[in-house]
């Protein structure tokens, strides 16, 4: 089945998962209202004391509203054509405009369910909101089921993308640079999701962080921000070597000077290992992984690896091939 | 996007980088708020002069077709990659017409007549 004849199907599996995410926010404290304490017990300490209380109304407002939030960035990724491969051919991934609308939403609204879904468990019983306490369990649960979703809505959307067309040969050209003649490439690699989930993730951990309490917001945060740090690359070569900038702000930077760099050239990712993996100087390989497509490998002295994601590789490995051809590398 | 300096090349050196810049936009490697390299980074990769770099840049934003902002740096401007193929274009028309031996004042009452 193409990928357009998916989308139906995925679209109402994705309008499911965000009737029962919000149904999870509202219906375990209302059929539960009568044996949760006024008001619940809503910040928590580092060794899981309360610290904090909001009124049961209040809790389930604002847990709704992040839910319904979502769901509506959902459906705004529901209501738009099925996602345009811009300029397939020059990215080789492709850039699906508006799935990251799908995974912040599936986020958003799972953040809501889980933080209802958690303190009225917690809470469940409890004669005062003195006496609710939590343990790693809740913690657990706070960051599971956002994060899940959030998986899951990448998924959902690739199903409904159908499958990326592979304009990238894989075969590296040479540049054919003169003698006195000097090249600069540069390119980039973007994860949409994971900008989209880091930056939902940011904003959740600041509702959670006044809602429910510091405890459960910093690690929602600390992943929110890597997940915005690694959801981007710029890559750039020249006869210096290869540059490597991380996130919006392009920092850290790896540089890979020439004199350490054997061959290059480009392989072609067939699925997803997100992330930022292994060390060049603990392991001799890394792998920085954006998005799946064209990647940029380096083959480096002393046996090492290193690897990017970045739209156009293979002009950036023949920019580096015909530099070490000109420096006798 | 690649950039290719020619040291022996007739055309300035800043304008070879505002040209491949131009051709980039204008081919959609790159797209509105996509940043182009840091000035500084450019002149050391290229061996060109920093102020050439920015010469090039300055060319470029004053065409529309970027935006030099603080702490960012150079950004693609919306209206410079709808802008871009058509000032392309009008390069390469006057380029032709240079060639021809056509002079200012002709090639400027040539388009005022087809306006």
């Amino acid at each position: 089945m193409s990928g357009s004849g998916r989308r139906p199907a995925v679209v109402l599996v994705a309008g499911a998962l965000h009737v029962g995410l919000l149904a999870l926010i509202a219906l375990p404290p209302l059929l539960l209202w009568g044996r949760l304490p006024e008001p619940m017990a809503d910040h928590w300490g580092l060794r899981g004391h309360p610290t904090g209380s909001m009124p049961k109304e209040g809790l389930l407002g604002i847990t709704l509203a992040v839910g319904v939030v979502g769901a509506v960035l959902s459906a705004i990724w529901a209501s738009r054509p099925a996602g345009m491969l811009r300029g397939a051919a020059a990215t080789g991934g492709g850039r699906p405009g508006s799935d990251a609308l799908l995974v912040g939403g599936l986020f958003l609204s799972g953040l809501g369910a889980s933080t209802s879904l958690v303190p009225t468990l917690a809470n469940l019983d409890a004669v005062s909101w003195h006496a609710v306490r939590i343990g790693a369990v809740h913690v657990v649960g706070i960051l599971a089921i956002p994060y899940g979703l959030a998986a899951a809505g990448v998924w959902l959307a690739r199903r409904a993308r159908g499958g990326v067309p592979d304009p990238d040969p894989g075969e590296v050209a040479r540049l054919g640079l003169g003698p006195d003649e000097r090249a600069f490439w540069s390119g980039g690699a973007r994860s949409r999701w994971a900008a989209a989930v880091g930056v939902a993730g940011v904003g959740g951990g600041g509702v959670i962080w006044l809602a429910v309490g510091w405890l459960f917001a910093v690690p929602v945060l600390a992943v929110a921000f890597a997940l915005v740090w690694i959801s981007s690359v710029a890559v750039t070569a020249s006869h210096l070597g290869l540059t490597v900038r991380y996130g919006p702000l392009g920092w850290p930077v790896t540089r890979i000077p020439l004199r350490q760099i054997r061959s290059a050239d480009t392989l072609r990712l067939a699925s997803i290992s997100f992330g930022y993996r292994g060390s060049l100087a603990l392991f001799g390989a890394a792998a920085v992984i954006v998005r799946n497509g064209p990647a940029l490998r380096l083959n480096l002295t002393g046996n090492r690896r290193f690897l990017v994601t970045v739209d156009d590789a293979a002009t950036g490995a023949a920019l580096i091939n015909d530099e070490l051809a000109r420096s006798g590398g | 996007m690649l950039l290719r300096i020619d040291p022996r090349s007739t055309e300035p050196l800043y304008g070879q980088i505002a040209a491949q810049v131009r051709h980039a936009i204008a081919r959609g490697e790159i797209e509105a708020g996509d940043r182009l390299p840091a000035a500084k980074e450019l002149a050391s990769a290229t061996g060109v002069n920093l102020h050439t770099v920015l010469r090039a840049y300055g060319d470029l934003r004053d065409a529309g077709l970027i935006e030099l902002r603080p702490r960012r740096g150079a950004v693609v401007s919306a209206a410079g990659r709808a802008r871009a193929p058509l000032v392309e274009q009008v390069r390469q028309l006057l380029d032709s017409a240079r060639r021809q031996g056509f002079t200012r004042s002709e090639i400027l009452e040539l388009v005022s007549r087809e306006l």
